[in-house]
C-alpha cells in the first residue's frame, strides 16, 4: 500500500496503518535526532515524542503527501524542546570508532574518513538549531524554504547558517591533515 | 581529494554515517503507547478550519496577502477571545504564591493514604488511597494541586507524585525515585524543588516539572546544600545554606543558577549543624531569620538583612535556653518560633511581632519534645503538630495567645494548609 493511502487510513484511526508508517520512518528519524542532539537517549525520547504527537494530531494533517515533512517537523521540534529543557544538564557523549568504508559504490575511503571527521567537528560546534538546519536540508532532504517553515525562521537565516556550516567544512577540507591521523579520532552521540 | 561540490554531494552519506546507530528498539513500546491513546478530533485543530496555505505560508519575501485566510483568522480570533472571556469569567481566582490568602482545606496523611479535612466543618475526605504508602502532602502555592511522597519500601527511595486538589490527574513527577533523605518542596512557579545527595559530598538542587513530562532542570550543587527557601515576592532568587571549607554559611542564587552571592560568610564549624537550619525570609523578602548555633549549644534566633548587613539576635537574650525555627506569618505580621523556657525540660511556641517590637506571646500546650507548625494562609491560626509519638492529633493555636483547639483527625506528622483566593 502506498504511503498516501496509509496516511489516510491512519488519519481515520487505523493504528495498523500508522504502525506501518512508523516502522518505515523510525530509523531515519532516530538518526536525524541523534545528529541534532548528539545523545542517544535524548534522541530516543525526541523521536518517541515526535511520533506520539504525530499519531495524536494526525487529523490536523490535511495533505497526506506532506506526512514526511510534517513528521520531520514534529521530531525536530521535539529535539529542540528537549535540548532547551535539558540545556543545563551535561550531555553524555558517546565515543565511537570511525569505521573504514568500502564497496564499489562508496567514494574514496580515505577521503570519506577525513570528511567525516570534518563534518563531525563542524556539527559539534553548531548549536541544536544549526544542526537541525543541516540535518533537515542535507540528511532529510527538505528544501531550504521548507526548513525555514519547519523551524519558524526566515529563509535568509537558513541560507546563511547553511553557508557558514558548509564554509567551515570546506575550509577544514582544504586544510585537512592526512586521513590516517584522523582515523583514530571522531566522536558521535 | 577536496572540492566544494564533492563535500556537499557527500554530506548526506556522511551525516547518515555519523548518526548511524543500532536499530531503534523502542518502536513497539511507542506503538503500544499510541495504540492506547485516542487521536484528537479534527475539529480541535485550527488547520481544520483554515486553508493549509494560510498556516504554512513561508517566511519568504512574497508579498501576497491572503485576504480570505486573514478574514477567517480574524473571525477565529474573535471567537477565541469571546470564549476566553467566558471561560475566564467562570474560572476561580487563585492566590499569589506569597502573601496572605484564604484558608482552604488541611491535607494530612493517615495509614499510608492522603486525606484532606475541612477545618471549619471537621469533615475529612480521602484524596489518594490504595496499597501504596503515601505521606508528606504539601499544597502547591496556588492551592490547586497536592504533592506527596510514595514509597514501596519504607526505608528505600521514594517517588514524588502530584494530584489535583479533587483527587484527579495523578502524575508521577520523579522519573527515578529519590533517596529517602531527599528534601522536596514546591517552587513558586509550580515546579518541584528537590535536593538530594550527589557525588563527592555535593548536594544537588533540581527543579522537576510537575506535569509529568519528566523534565528536570539542574539548578546548582554545593557541599551540604539544603534548606532552600524562595524569596518573596517573585521567587526569582532562593536562599540556602552550604559548607565552604568545612564551615556553614548562608548564600543566595537566582533560580536559573546564576549570580550566587554570600549573605553570611561561612564561619560556623560543620559540627554545629543546626546553624542556619530552618532559615526563612520575611514576608516582603527584605530580611532573613535563621538559627545561630554556638560551640556550647544551639540555638538563638537571629535576623539579617537580605544584603547580608546588620546581623543581630532577633529576640533579645533572656531566660530562654533555646530559641529558633522561625516561621513568618503570610501577612508578614508575626514570627512564630520554638523555645524552651526552662533549660530543655519543656518546649513551646512563642509569637512576636515581625519587627521585633511588643510582647512575646506564648501560645498552645507545652510539649515534652519538638513540634513543627505552619501558619493558616490568612495568618489567623497556627497549625502545630507535636513530634511526641504518643500524640497523633494536631492543634490549632491562636497567635495572640487565646484558647487552642485540637483538629478532629488523627494523622501522621506532615500537615499542610491549602491557600485559596481571599474573599
Amino acid at each position: 500500500m502506498d504511503q498516501r493511502r496509509l496516511v489516510e487510513r491512519a488519519r481515520e484511526g487505523d493504528h495498523d496503518a500508522f504502525a506501518e508508517l512508523v516502522r518505515a520512518s523510525v530509523a531515519r528519524l532516530d538518526t536525524a535526532a541523534r545528529l541534532i542532539l548528539r545523545d542517544r537517549e535524548l534522541a530516543r525520547d525526541a523521536v518517541q515524542e515526535g511520533l506520539f504527537r504525530a499519531w495524536r494530531d494526525l487529523r490536523s494533517l490535511r495533505d497526506p503527501d506532506r506526512f514526511d515533512a510534517w513528521v520531520y517537523r514534529l521530531t525536530v521540534n521535539a529535539c529542540l524542546d528537549l535540548a532547551r529543557r535539558r540545556r543545563r544538564r551535561p550531555m553524555e557523549v558517546e565515543v565511537t570508532e570511525i569505521v573504514e568504508l568500502s564497496g564499489p559504490t562508496q567514494p574514496d575511503p580515505a577521503d570519506m574518513v577525513a570528511d567525516r571527521a570534518l563534518v563531525d567537528g563542524v556539527m559539534r560546534r553548531l548549536d541544536e538549531q544549526g544542526r537541525s538546519i543541516v540535518v533537515l536540508h542535507y540528511f532529510l532532504g527538505l528544501p531550504i524554504s521548507e526548513v525555514a517553515t519547519t523551524l519558524g525562521i526566515p529563509v535568509g537565516t537558513v541560507k546563511s547558517r547553511l553557508n557558514r556550516a558548509l564554509g567551515d567544512m570546506r575550509a577544514g577540507a582544504h586544510e585537512a591533515a592526512p586521513a590516517a591521523s584522523l582515523a583514530s579520532g571522531g566522536t558521535l552521540a | 581529494m577536496s572540492g566544494d561540490t564533492r563535500l556537499e554531494r557527500q554530506l548526506p552519506l556522511i551525516l547518515a554515517d555519523l548518526g548511524a546507530g543500532p536499530a531503534p528498539d523502542y518502536t513497539e513500546t511507542l506503538l503500544a503507547r499510541t495504540a492506547a491513546t485516542a487521536q484528537r478530533p479534527g475539529w480541535t485543530f485550527i488547520e481544520w478550519w483554515l486553508p493549509m496555505s494560510a498556516l504554512t505560508e513561508r517566511m519568504a519575501t512574497t508579498p501576497r496577502v491572503p485576504l480570505r485566510a486573514l478574514a477567517a483568522v480574524a473571525i477565529l480570533i474573535l471567537a477565541l477571545v469571546a470564549a476566553a472571556l467566558y471561560v475566564g469569567s467562570q474560572q476561580r481566582r487563585l492566590p499569589a504564591p506569597f502573601g496572605p490568602a484564604g484558608n482552604g482545606l488541611i491535607a494530612y496523611s493517615s495509614g499510608g493514604d492522603i486525606l484532606v479535612g475541612d477545618p471549619v466543618t471537621g469533615d475529612p475526605r480521602l484524596l489518594v488511597g490504595g496499597p501504596a504508602e503515601d505521606s508528606g502532602p504539601g499544597f502547591s502555592p496556588d492551592g490547586t494541586r497536592l504533592a506527596f511522597f510514595r514509597e514501596s519500601d519504607l526505608s528505600g527511595p521514594r517517588d514524588i507524585y502530584v494530584v489535583n486538589e479533587d483527587g484527579s490527574h495523578l502524575v508521577r513527577v520523579t522519573p527515578e525515585p529519590v533517596p529517602q533523605q531527599a528534601w522536596a518542596n514546591w517552587a513558586p512557579d509550580g515546579r518541584m524543588a528537590v535536593i538530594q545527595s550527589g557525588s563527592a559530598g555535593m548536594n544537588q538542587f533540581d527543579l522537576y516539572d510537575t506535569t509529568g513530562n519528566g523534565s528536570v532542570q539542574m539548578v546548582a550543587s554545593a557541599a551540604g546544600m539544603d534548606f532552600v527557601q524562595f524569596r518573596p515576592p517573585d521567587g526569582r532568587e532562593f536562599l540556602y545554606r552550604a559548607l565552604v571549607d568545612g564551615k556553614w554559611g548562608l548564600f543566595a542564587m537566582n533560580v536559573d543558577g546564576s549570580t550566587m552571592r554570600t549573605i553570611v560568610e561561612p564561619t560556623v564549624d560543620a559540627k554545629i549543624d543546626m546553624t542556619y537550619s530552618r532559615v526563612t525570609w520575611s514576608a516582603d523578602g527584605s530580611r532573613i531569620f535563621y538559627n545561630r548555633g554556638a560551640a556550647d549549644g544551639c540555638c538563638q534566633l537571629w535576623v539579617v538583612n537580605a544584603d547580608g548587613s546588620d546581623p543581630h539576635e532577633f529576640v533579645p537574650p533572656g531566660v530562654d535556653s533555646w530559641i529558633g525555627e522561625a516561621v513568618v506569618s503570610p501577612d508578614g505580621t508575626w514570627v512564630a518560633y520554638w523555645h524552651s523556657p526552662n533549660d530543655g525540660q519543656t518546649f513551646g511556641l512563642s509569637v512576636v511581632r515581625a519587627d521585633g517590637t511588643g510582647p512575646v506571646i506564648e501560645t498552645g500546650p507545652e510539649q515534652p519534645g519538638g513540634a513543627h507548625w505552619t501558619w493558616a494562609p490568612d495568618s489567623s491560626k497556627i497549625l502545630m503538630y507535636p513530634d511526641d509519638v504518643s500524640s497523633s492529633y494536631a492543634y490549632l493555636l491562636d497567635p495572640e495567645g487565646g484558647p487552642w483547639t485540637r483538629v478532629p483527625w488523627q494523622s501522621g506528622g506532615d500537615l499542610d494548609w491549602q491557600r485559596v483566593a481571599a474573599d
